[in-house]
């Protein structure tokens, strides 16, 4: 226990406090700003299993933020490369890490083996389905978003001393459109700023394991790091909104997220290996390798290099209406497939070829 | 009445970070600032009076401090 000796040390925490934090289970939604330093803090604090998930490779311009990532990981998973460098930091505790987004499809099953869940995403759409879920699960979800130069906490899903709990939509009944709430990518963030965000959502994490201190159950901190002015909201769970969120899992499933937050996005269609001989036969369909220029085998027909990290750079190199994405193992190809559609929407008909180059026999 | 107004995230764009402004209650204020302020319309933004969320019109008093709040998403 000299790992944790100065929690074991603190008065109010001490011995009793570590052993709940061993014996807890939490999982992270989003391996990006917020979510690196409150998974920084949860491993090295202790908490004995502990989820990590997101479908992204890292980026060159997340570094500015993401501390857990090296430029020399760019383009690797941040769920695969997270969990990695948690294990070093902790390899007491059980990690898992995830390379998967978050859907109606699978949220059940990934929140389900936690007892409570951090919201560090980055789109309206997963964090409305993480707000419904852990309704239907009745689980606590520790909220955390960022503006620019302002950050905000709250805890949901947690019952106050009156018995009232409160969800996300308890604040907005509904989403924004995309126009109305633009995100890092166009608005540009403070890089400190989803680093003492993602801190306070730890914070608020450890606190409600262990049962010290006075949670942000059903109040909402706003903090703007320009002049340190902090503000709090009370979220009544009294409110009169008629809140149109799901009763059920039969209705959660059937629910657009994509659609209610007003984004139509294309779908990214796998095709296997036997299938790849057809759409090379069409020349309207331009094929996209995606992997580094060093990895071989070399594709031995008509097609376009732009390795993932630089795709989201690249966008207008990809003219035709059909794409399809290749890979060494499928993996790349997918999250390529994934970002065009985030981008693009449904301008384009995208496929990936699943199983990737490891999957084709090439001479 | 006169209240004190705060605004947050992507409205201190359009609004002042906080001002005064006369209104009876929360509907009539927000009609107001619409009025004046067309890139408001359509925005979903949350208000709060006396620093608690509220929804429908809420009589304001006299020096109540209405929250305008937008949605956050960044991560």
């Amino acid at each position: 226990m000299t790992r944790y000796s100065r929690h074991i040390k603190l008065k109010g925490f001490g011995q009793a406090g570590q052993e709940k934090l061993l014996h807890a289970q939490v999982l992270v939604v989003g391996a990006g700003g917020l979510g690196c330093p409150a998974l920084q803090y949860l491993a090295a604090a202790g908490v004995g299993r502990l989820g990590v998930v997101d479908p992204d490779v890292i980026e060159l311009h997340n570094l500015q933020r993401q501390v857990l990532y090296t430029t020399e990981e760019i383009g690797c998973p941040k769920a695969e490369v997270a969990a990695a460098k948690l294990r070093l930091l902790n390899p007491e505790i059980d990690i898992r890490g995830e390379v998967v987004a978050v859907s109606t499809e699978n949220v059940r099953a990934l929140l389900e083996p936690y007892d409570l869940i951090l919201d560090c995403t980055d789109n309206f759409e997963t964090r409305y389905l993480l707000s419904d879920a852990t309704r239907l699960l009745d689980k606590p979800l520790i909220f955390g978003a960022v503006f620019r130069y302002e950050g905000q906490v709250a805890v949901f899903n947690v019952r106050d001393n009156t018995g009232a709990k409160t969800t996300y939509r308890h604040l907005f009944p509904l989403p924004p459109n995309a126009a109305d709430a633009p995100d890092c990518n166009e608005t540009g963030v403070l890089g400190v700023l989803p680093g003492i965000i993602g801190a306070l959502q730890a914070t608020e994490a450890i606190k409600h394991i262990t049962g010290i201190g006075e949670g942000l159950c059903n109040r909402l901190l706003t903090l703007n790091l320009l002049d340190h002015s902090s503000f709090q909201l009370e979220i009544p769970a009294t409110l009169g909104h008629e809140i149109a969120w799901p009763m059920s899992w039969e209705m959660l499933h059937a629910f657009d997220y994509a659609y209610h937050c007003g984004r139509k996005v294309a779908e990214v269609r796998g095709i296997r290996s036997d299938e790849l001989a057809h759409y090379l036969q069409d020349d309207t369909v331009l094929v996209v390798d995606v992997r580094n220029p060093d990895e071989r085998p070399a594709l031995p027909f008509r097609h376009l290099r732009i390795p993932l990290p630089e795709l989201s750079e690249q966008l207008d190199k990809i003219s035709s209406e059909t794409v399809l994405f290749v890979c060494q193992s499928g993996k790349r190809s997918l999250a390529a497939g994934q970002l065009l559609s985030e981008k693009t929407g449904e301008k384009h008909r995208i496929l990936h070829l699943e199983g990737g180059v490891n999957h084709l026999t090439i001479a | 009445m006169k209240v004190r107004v705060l605004t947050f995230g992507a409205l201190t764009e359009i609004l002042d970070r906080e001002f005064y402004a006369e209104a009876e209650g929360t509907d009539s204020l927000l009609a107001k600032l619409k009025a004046g302020y067309p890139a408001l319309a359509g925005r979903k933004l949350l208000v709060a009076v006396n620093s608690a969320v509220v929804t429908g019109n809420v009589l304001l008093k006299e020096n109540d401090v209405v929250a305008l709040m937008p949605p956050y998403s960044g991560g």
